[in-house]
């Protein structure tokens, strides 16, 4: 966008109100290595402005990463909370967020297990009856091994 | 690919599933030669750890070949034969820096849960539970091995499969909880539990010059292989107190340090291990630790209490007292697998060991239930299950 201005959507939202809520957004400061800060503009559906604030963690340990975001609820749901709106808590979302950013900077991608094999995945059948009692998929006696 | 699914309590299922593939740059796939049944398999399968889900497919001590390799794993090829650590770590981190493997911090994608009822999130673990991040283990045909270019040791072809297999866990889980003892010459150091995990403890305490090794179990045949396979002195807890057996045994100062290689699902004879029974039955306790109240009633003044066998919450009755009167040292988790597992593939190439001597049992995959129960009902006749994929 022009003015070094970026766009938001926010998505996969429960409860009340929208199914997503959208932004325009500047930042109004930043210092490199330091510091940037944000502020939504015009009408957006969630007025917020937020900073990520980066310092040297003492001995060595690194690099602090601070976010501060505050917000007001979307027009037209007042007193509803952001929480009930992401369908869960703002600060523990960031919080999955930087832990996700930690990875990603010091192992260079993000663990995760989606897309794994499991005997939940679609086609998956048992071939050998279960030890006891047999809940899984439907078991084939003549297989037995 | 077949694949072993802990589909329930007391409910293994070879399962016909996807293959893996390459999620991450650092990922792996390795083709299953080897794999094993460990006892901590066991209190998933007894379903004494929280957040496995069914489909879920076990395993964490195996072996194979590498047949697909992620885009940023270098120091592998196709064809190599490797072992594979249980514990996935990162080598980037705080932790893996420090040579703490096992706490890796960058590893479980739900380290959330962990922290949630631990404080903090240890590594990400194989076919362990989703509070362990839910990887897919590898008593299957095929696995997804995380961080490749760190974990998987390549093995040279003189060794065959059964001497390397377990470097994946059991050894270098005994051999850490020696070392944890910090052993002394003229050390007299007793072993809780002589499954697997407590054989490799009294080698590795043997190798690591222990004067004494004292074991105990009420499994005729356990206590049999610790005396024959190592020369441990044996106690069948059934047969006396263990509490004055030792103390007569080290001249009334008890054992300069006591391993505890049973976890949660200690049995026993005593009045508190029938209380810890029965209040688990009607979960107001979690864990059974009657094998670790002995451990640290009978430990020497300033000695050590090693603990690799895995508690997983809470322990009613704790002797803490006890522990804090006599100035006891405790070392316990699970196993920092990356720092040994080099070092000790050198013992076995210079013949120090060859850990084959604790297999009892060789089954195919196809047999994953058998294997399961047996290893869970004949403690006498099965000390160590291994599996091979290519015996269906
Ligand atoms: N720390 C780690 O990284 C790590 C790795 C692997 C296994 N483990 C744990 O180590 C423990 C042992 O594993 P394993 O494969 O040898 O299991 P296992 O179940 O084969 O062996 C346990 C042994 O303890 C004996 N036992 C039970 N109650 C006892 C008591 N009160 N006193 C003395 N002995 C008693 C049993 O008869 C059995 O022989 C398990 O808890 C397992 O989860 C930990
Ligand atoms: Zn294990
Ligand atoms: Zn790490």
């Amino acid at each position: 966008m022009p003015d070094g201005r970026t766009h938001w959507v926010a998505k996969g939202i429960g409860g009340i109100g929208a199914s997503k809520v959208e932004w325009d957004a500047e930042i109004y400061n930043e210092i490199e290595n330091e510091m940037i800060a944000w502020r939504s503009v015009d009408d957006a559906d969630v007025v917020n402005a937020g900073s990520v604030r980066f310092h040297a963690a003492p001995t060595g340990h690194g690099t602090y990463v601070r976010v501060v975001l505050n917000y007001n609820p979307p027009a037209g749901t007042v007193g509803a909370s952001l929480a009930q709106l992401l369908g869960t808590e703002p600060g523990q979302l960031i919080k999955e967020e930087l832990r996700r950013f930690k990875q990603l900077m010091e192992t260079g991608e993000i663990a995760t297990i989606d897309g794994q094999s499991s005997g939940r995945a679609e086609g998956a059948v048992g071939i050998t009856p279960g030890s006891f009692k047999s809940e899984g998929a439907s078991p084939d006696e003549s297989q037995e091994g | 690919m077949k694949a072993a699914c802990w589909n329930g309590k007391h409910n293994v299922q070879v399962m016909s599933v996807p293959d893996p593939s390459i999620i991450n740059p650092r990922d792996a796939i390795v083709k299953i030669t080897t794999t094993a049944i460990c006892g901590s398999d066991l209190h998933l399968y007894d379903g004494y750890i929280p957040t496995m889900e069914k489909g879920d497919i076990l395993g964490h001590e195996f072996m194979g070949e590498v047949v697909e390799l992620g885009s940023a794993v270098k120091n592998l090829k196709k064809g190599d034969r490797v072992v594979v650590p249980f514990t996935i770590a990162c080598g980037n981190c705080f932790f893996c820096k420090r040579d703490l493997w096992s706490a890796c911090d960058n590893s479980n994608p739900n380290a959330a849960t962990a922290e949630a009822l631990y404080g903090f999130s240890g590594s990400g673990l194989f076919g362990y539970s989703h509070m362990m991040g839910g990887y897919a283990g590898g008593q299957a045909e095929y696995v997804r091995v995380p961080f490749a270019d760190v974990g998987p040791l390549p093995i040279p072809d003189e060794l065959d499969d059964e001497q390397v297999l377990f470097l994946s866990d059991i050894f270098p889980t005994g051999y850490m909880a020696a070392e944890n003892c910090n052993i002394q010459p003229g050390d007299t150091i007793a072993v809780w539990g002589c499954g697997p995990v407590g054989q490799f403890a009294i080698k590795s305490a043997f190798l690591l010059g222990a004067e004494r090794v004292i074991a105990i179990d009420d499994v005729a045949g356990r206590l049999q292989m610790a005396a024959e396979e190592s020369n441990a002195e044996t106690l069948n807890f059934k047969d006396q107190d263990i509490y004055d057996k030792l103390t007569e045994m080290t001249g009334g100062i008890g054992p300069d340090a006591c391993i505890d290689a049973v976890g949660l699902e200690a049995h026993g004879t005593t009045l508190d291990a029938i209380y810890d029974r029965a209040k688990t039955a009607l979960y107001m306790a979690t864990d059974r630790s009657h094998a670790l109240r002995q451990a640290i009633r009978v430990c020497r003044k300033g000695g050590t209490v090693s603990v690799p066998g895995v508690y997983g919450g809470f322990l009613d009755k704790f002797p803490f007292g006890a522990a804090f009167s006599k100035g006891l040292t405790f070392k316990m988790g699970q196993t920092n697998m990356h720092k040994y597992m080099r070092p000790l593939l050198k013992l076995i190439q210079d013949g120090k060991i060859d850990p084959s001597f604790v297999i009892t049992h060789r089954l195919a995959l196809n047999d994953a239930a058998t294997g399961y129960s047996t290893f869970s009902s004949d403690k006498d006749g099965c000390i160590k299950v291994i599996m091979k994929p290519n015996l269906n």
